[in-house]
């Protein structure tokens, strides 16, 4: 085999922007799909849940995040639940639209990893929630807004912010 | 307007999709693990019959290939078919295609991996690559 038949690959390659939109489309349904059951007529009885829900989990909840669940959720979700809801809702949006995505996403990804602490391991069987936090790191890497989204209007006109 | 339509075009970092591509290839592998010892690892309808052992066989195998990235693509894909029989034994509905349930978001995953040659960064398919750049199946 001639030297000149060897391609290098380089360490760090890359793939075109258009990859990620299905990811990005996806995750915004998804995020607005589990924030369906939390607002409408549920948004009331909501905090409640949440606080219940936790309670039923805490065994098995990764340890060093149990004191924050019992000292700091459970006493203010009368605040705490309403402000998921609002911004799983907006999350959702942003996504779907590929507006301000890298914001978006990385807020996503900090949500689901507080979900994936409190419903513990173990993490290996099948689990949506690593998935949303390694997708959420991607497409806010990759800024997937730009691909087929509002925030390809946006990098055009102030291409120096980091949040599109 | 019109650059809208072609905005997919540039270019991101590959290294998040390797991210997405381990972790795909480890619940596989500890998804078939499981229920080759006899547990349920999927998200099925009540008392549903495990898969047979040839299904496991061929879920372990998706498992390690996406965990090394040697032949990611055509492991995702088949990683893809499997998700998909699992999803229509389970009675698919139009909403399961944005359920945030595990089902759905590891077969977009598959398909992310799919899609953007996760194999190629990290992972044995960029020696691959560099022998054969043009090859589909990874």
């Amino acid at each position: 085999m001639s030297v000149e038949s060897e391609r290098i690959v380089p360490l760090f390659s890359r793939a075109p922007r258009w990859t990620l939109v299905l990811l990005r489309l996806y995750l915004g349904a998804a995020f607005l799909r589990a924030a369906a059951n939390k607002i409408g007529e549920n948004w009331r009885p909501w905090p409640g849940w949440m606080a219940g829900f936790i309670h039923s989990q805490l065994p098995h909840t990764v340890p060093f995040y149990r004191g924050f669940l019992t000292a700091v959720v459970v006493p203010h979700a009368g605040f705490l639940a309403p402000a998921v809801a609002c911004a799983e809702v907006a999350v959702g949006c942003c996504l779907l639209l590929g507006l301000a995505t890298r914001g978006a996403a990385i807020i996503g990804a900090v949500l689901t990893l507080n979900y994936l602490l409190m419903k513990g391991g173990p993490f290996i069987l099948p689990n949506n929630d690593p998935v949303f936090i390694l997708g959420g790191i991607a497409v806010c890497v990759g800024a997937a807004g730009r691909a087929y989204g509002l925030d390809a209007f946006l990098h055009r006109r102030f291409p120096r912010v980091p949040l599109w | 307007m019109g650059f809208l339509l072609d905005s997919g075009a540039d270019t991101i970092p590959r290294w998040p999709l390797a991210g997405l591509r381990i972790y795909g290839g480890l619940v596989f592998c500890g998804a078939s693990l499981a229920e080759l010892m006899g547990r349920q690892a999927w998200p099925v309808p009540p008392n549903a019959a495990l898969d047979p052992p040839a299904v496991l066989v061929l879920e372990l195998l998706v498992g390690v290939a996406l965990v090394l990235g040697a032949v990611s693509r055509a492991a995702a894909l088949i990683g893809v078919a499997l998700m998909a029989g699992r999803l229509i034994a389970a009675g698919l509905k139009p909403a399961d295609l944005v359920s945030p349930g595990p089902n759905t978001a590891i077969t977009i995953l598959l398909l992310t991996v799919m899609l953007g040659r996760a194999g190629r960064v990290w992972g044995v398919d960029r020696l691959l690559a560099a022998r054969w750049p043009r090859n589909p199946l990874w």
